[in-house]
């Protein structure tokens, strides 16, 4: 009985959280389609472990010596601009290097994506990097408690 | 199957003419002849060999273990994932392996973090260095 709960619990946490993504560009990246790509590094994080940092939902993605992948990530997150409730960019050269946005949303929750290209932002790794989060957080705690 | 009943149909009545051919009883009645031949050929009309009965019993047994064990391995892996909470999961593919340690994957999501706080510095920084104020 407690199995067939918790599979009904994850059967319905999981499309809702992904049913959240779903209005984003970026979300076709997180869709998981990607997940066996070998370049590719997709962490997914759901529920009480989370909880330290005020989040309900945790998922990066990575992605490592695929320029034409790296590009899709670029593109879908600039994609996601108007989307921002709030946003942060920062260029180089016209070039974006890193970028946040928080997202519409109803309710408490607040959405968060987070961009990062580090082959332009000094850290000599041929990657792009995108983490999407949700929990009832504002954006300075959420900064306060990765700061920790 | 409607060939069959014709046919079986068409048996019985013939029969039925001989026996009263041969019994000198007269022509019998048509209709109620074909009423009793339908009759019978309804009751004839074929049920499942005992094969076949055995054969959709054991497909149907078949598809509940399936289900069963589909269930089951569903929340054994997920099992494996959040060992203590059933609220709760997490998982990582690294290069197309999947990863269900879950210390190792919050491990994942600090360097991540660290990641995404770090090398921001050569940068001016008006650089929403984004975690750290």
């Amino acid at each position: 009985m407690r199995q067939f709960i918790s599979t009904l619990f994850l059967m319905l946490a999981i499309p809702l959280t992904l049913l959240a993504q779903k209005d984003l560009s970026t979300g076709r990246i997180l869709d998981g389609h990607y997940k066996k790509n070998t370049a590719v590094t997709d962490v997914e994080i759901v529920g009480d472990r989370l909880r330290d940092y005020g989040l309900t939902y945790y998922h990066s993605f990575t992605v490592r010596d695929d320029d034409k992948l790296m590009q899709e990530v670029v593109d879908a997150f600039l994609a996601d601009e108007p989307k921002a409730a709030d946003k942060e960019l920062t260029k180089m050269g016209g070039k974006l290097i890193a970028g946040m946005y928080r997202l519409k949303y109803d309710g408490n929750t607040n959405r968060f994506l987070f961009f990062k290209d580090m082959r332009l932002a000094n850290q000599r790794q041929n990657a792009v990097m995108v983490i999407y989060m949700e929990g009832n957080i504002s954006l300075k705690s959420l900064q306060r408690k990765f700061k920790k | 199957m409607k060939n069959d009943n014709k046919y079986l149909m068409e048996q019985e009545l013939m029969e039925a003419f001989t026996y009263a051919e041969g019994a000198d009883i007269g022509m019998p009645d048509v209709d109620a002849e074909l009423l009793r031949v339908r009759q019978k050929a309804a009751k004839r009309r074929k049920k499942p060999s005992g094969i076949a009965r055995i054969a959709s019993i054991a497909a149907g047994i078949a598809v509940v273990f399936a289900l069963g064990w589909y269930i089951n391995s569903g929340v054994s892996e997920t099992e494996n994932l959040h060992a203590d909470d059933s609220k709760s999961f997490c998982v990582a593919y690294v290069a197309g392996e999947r990863m269900t340690d879950e210390q190792q994957i919050m491990d994942m999501m600090s360097e991540d973090i660290m990641n995404m706080n770090d090398g921001c510095d050569i940068i001016d920084t008006q650089l929403n260095d984004f975690f750290n104020e």
